[in-house]
């Protein structure tokens, strides 16, 4: 493996710029979510962070899979592909980025301090010409902080180099609300310039041999403007985004055709290049433009997108997104990873077998970062608490009464973050119907359950309040346990088990009841409950 | 009166020619190219296995366009003594189709075309064509009827399907849908759903494996049968490569389904058109299905 790029050195060659741009990659792969939920200009219609990520992703693998390992190649590769590849206003400004950086790069033919203080001066200067109306506040003005601020450090080495432009391009970013009132307004800094930034994060993290980093939305939004309309923010006058790719018939310069493109839309990028034509333009009128356009060649990629329409998809979405959370209650350590595989990111609060108290609950709900939480209690027992805390906390409160955690698992499958609660709650119901459990348990003494005598040191399995097995041998219960169960109308079996189940015996089980039962799949898990030895899922 | 259809409505070529279908393709391009397919096409399965092949290198970028005037002027002329009744897949999303489709209409009064949106994607366009003749069996029926038909079951048509690649769906700029879904784990299917009213695709869950996502839209349909108080039902399922095994165990739960509840039950497997395949990638399954009448 390439090693990273030591602090010192004033020369970064070949295999290192390709590092570094996975590195860029990379990083906004893990994060372009960010991006996407930043976006309100110049449309709040939530997609720079993909058309970023479409932009740089083609142009990253197509150097991956080149042999040639030269600046010319590489950077030609960078130029042409993120320039082919452009997507939205965000995508086409990035590309001129790269185009005016390759540029300087290749004339070059190395890459020294100097020349990345040169590169991102060009890169500046190439995307700001592009654009018919560059607007402060934007990527354009990260580019130019970050050129200036490399001149300002001329002496440094071109790590450092990189240090300081992800360090002045951080503080442009924080400057873009004052720039672009509709940030202001909204309460975010500029997703753009934001992505940028990201990207040469993901370039200096990369070299220096770091991980890839999760970076924190909230980092990046303020309190907005009071008198912030909604209505006016949302506002598209110019309703279709409108991208295409002319493949030229002839080398005839289009005159008027920025003109024409200015009376008819806004957001304008165009370049006309020997062979091509890409633009981009938001317009109420993209038939019009494909027409116009076709009369310089043929029509090689064309996108149209209705602004309007993802600005209210988008923000539905988002409204959900920050509204619900869930947390589980779990009676072992081990199903937080359980429930974490079928839901990442859910909240998971573990007891042992003593129930949790209200308070306990109370403050998890308090802490968590969603106005709208659905409890899942998971335990009939838990639900009075659950109850309370529905009267007590701030917050809107929803219980989900799973009478334990099988049907909590279920349940799980159904629910989807991004939908009311309303909506999960059916859906995690309609979930948990398709699951019935089985408890197997060990009696400490001779006892009787639900009319059934079980004497001491026998296993025995509980269904629905009813005993469906006892017998003196853990293998011989749990398989007539199953058996009574009508496991030939089952697809899926679980297992839950404790410190206590002596695993290999399990797995013996579960081999047993595989080749018994063809269809049904048979999973294993450690819960790590309390109480019963082994739980058991049928759906 | 003649029937036209789109590519998108998921029936296979023998079936449309069964049916006597008119059929106009929505073209592809491949990588910026236009890709050669027809509905018709000698070997079709191949072809269309050779371009899922195709998709599955990730290099290669598919997208679909939308419909020309000269696209529906070519499909209207062929029957321009007929009354035409058009199906079209939801329009909301083409808004280049819907503006072709509509200017035909307007400039083409030759052309005695009654267009038909059905507001639904993938199979639940051909499902409510299979709902229509399925109603109309066996009896005479005049264009209005047909359509009026059509527009009582609109509203009672649904689609759920399994991508088990959600990388197609993400690039094609989806974004609000993959949104929903992007957090959910590897390894772990999204289940997804559109209903008519709104045309939007939404994730309604999760499973961990293909009999757990037919469990899960077993139990959905039940519910939505109980609510309509139905007691029929037409289901159009499609799918790619081996994904047929998926449909066929869908199709074995409905029928059991039907005998407990004495539905009166249709069900049509077919192969994937292309029309969809850019989207929604080399690794699927879907279906639609109408709940009631007939």
């Amino acid at each position: 493996m390439l090693s990273e790029l030591h602090k010192k050195d004033r020369m970064m060659d070949i295999e290192h710029l390709i590092l570094s741009l996975e590195g860029a990659l990379d990083y906004f792969r893990a994060n372009y979510h960010t991006i996407d939920n930043l976006n309100v200009f110049p449309v709040p219609d939530g997609d720079t962070g993909v058309n970023m990520l479409l932009t740089l992703e083609p142009a990253v693998e197509a150097i991956r899979r080149s042999e040639k390992r030269d600046f010319e190649s590489v950077l030609s590769i960078l130029q042409e592909e993120t320039t082919i590849n452009s997507r939205g206003n965000s995508g086409f400004i990035l590309s001129q980025f790269f185009s005016g950086f390759s540029e300087t790069v290749m004339d070059r033919g190395m890459i020294t301090p100097e020349v990345l203080t040169e590169a991102f001066h060009q890169g500046h200067y190439v995307s700001k010409t592009a654009i018919s109306t560059p607007m402060e506040g934007t990527m354009l003005s990260v580019f130019e902080a970050i050129a200036g601020a490399m001149s300002h450090a001329r002496n440094g080495s071109v790590l450092e180099h990189l240090e300081t432009a992800v360090k002045s391009g951080r503080e442009e970013v924080f400057r873009s609300p004052e720039k672009l009132p509709v940030l202001k307004k909204a309460g975010v800094v500029d997703s753009g310039a934001l992505g940028f930034v990201f990207l040469i994060e993901g370039m200096k993290r990369r070299l220096r041999g770091e991980e890839v980093g999760i970076e924190n939305e909230d980092l990046y939004r303020f309190e907005p403007d009071v008198n912030t309309d909604i209505e006016e923010l949302m506002h598209v006058g110019n309703r279709y985004c409108t991208e295409l790719l002319i493949k030229r018939r002839e080398n005839t310069p289009p005159n008027g055709l920025e003109e024409y493109l200015k009376n008819i839309g806004d957001s304008l990028a165009l370049l006309v290049k020997d062979d091509i034509i890409k633009l981009h333009v938001h317009t109420n009128e993209p038939e019009s433009v494909v027409n116009e356009l076709s009369r310089y060649g043929t029509v090689v990629s064309k996108k149209i997108d209705d602004m309007k329409k993802q600005i209210e998809e988008e923000a539905k979405l988002f409204h959900h997104e920050n509204e619900i959370g869930m947390l589980a209650l779990a009676p072992g350590e081990g199903f937080r990873s359980v429930l974490h595989e079928f839901e990442p990111g859910l909240d998971v609060l573990v007891h042992d077998r003593n129930l949790p108290k209200t308070g306990d609950i109370l403050h998890h709900v308090d802490q968590m970062p969603y106005e709208d939480v659905i409890v899942m209690a998971n335990d009939k027992n838990i639900i009075p608490a659950v109850q309370l805390v529905k009267k007590k906390s701030n917050k809107h409160v929803e219980i989900f009464p799973s009478k334990n955690i099988v049907q909590g698992l279920a349940a799980v499958m159904g629910f989807v973050k991004n939908l009311s609660w309303q909506e999960n709650l059916a859906q995690m119901t309609e979930s948990m119907e398709l699951v019935e459990s089985i408890s197997v348990y060990r009696s400490v003494k001779d006892s009787r359950f639900s009319g059934t005598a079980i004497p001491r040191g026998h296993y025995f399995a509980v269904m629905n309040s009813d005993v469906l097995a006892v017998n003196a041998g853990f293998r011989e219960l749990v398989l007539k346990a199953v058996d009574a169960a009508d496991p030939v109308s089952r697809i899926n079996l679980s297992f839950y088990y404790n410190d206590q189940v002596d695993t290999e015996l399990l797995e013996s089980i579960r081999e047993t009841l595989e080749g018994e039962y063809e269809d049904m799949d048979i999973e294993v898990h450690y819960g790590g409950q309390k109480t019963a030895l082994l739980l058991i899922g049928l759906e | 009166m003649k029937i036209i259809i789109d590519n998108t409505c998921q029936l296979e070529p023998e079936r449309i020619k069964e049916l006597g279908l008119g059929l106009i393709d929505y073209p592809i391009l491949l990588n910026g190219e236009v890709y050669p397919q027809t509905w018709d096409m000698p070997n079709v399965r191949e072809e269309k296995e050779k371009f899922i092949e195709l998709m599955r290198d990730k290099r290669n970028k598919a997208t679909t366009v939308g419909l020309t005037e000269e696209q529906f002027i070519e499909a209207f002329e062929k029957y321009k003594n007929e009354e035409i009744l058009l199906i079209t897949q939801a329009l909301h999303n083409t808004h280049a189709t819907r503006d072709a489709l509509n200017n035909v209409l307007r400039e083409h009064p030759e052309y005695d075309v009654k267009a038909f949106d059905s507001k639904s994607l993938v199979s639940g366009v051909g499902v409510q064509l299979l709902a229509l003749l399925r109603e109309t069996e066996g009896r005479d029926v005049t264009r209005d009827e047909c359509y009026n038909i059509l527009m009582r079951n609109r509203e009672n048509t649904r689609v759920l399907g399994v991508l088990y690649d959600m990388f197609y769906l993400h690039r094609g700029g989806r974004v609000g849908l993959a949104k929903a879904v992007m957090a959910t784990a590897m390894g772990i299917i999204p289940l997804l759903s559109s209903e008519p009213a709104s045309g939007v695709i939404k994730a309604v869950g999760k499973a961990r494996n293909f009999k757990q996502a037919c469990a899960r839209f077993l139990a959905m349909i039940k519910t939505q049968m109980e609510e309509k108080d139905s007691k029929t039902l037409t289901v159009a399922m499609s799918y790619v490569l081996d994904h047929d095994k998926e449909c066929r165990y869908m199709k074995k739960k409905l029928e059991e389904a039907a005998e407990e509840r004495g539905w009166d039950l249709y069900v049509e497997i077919n192969y994937s058109t292309f029309a969809h395949m850019p989207h929604l990638g080399p690794d699927y399954f879907e279906m639609g299905y109408v709940v009631g009448t007939a």
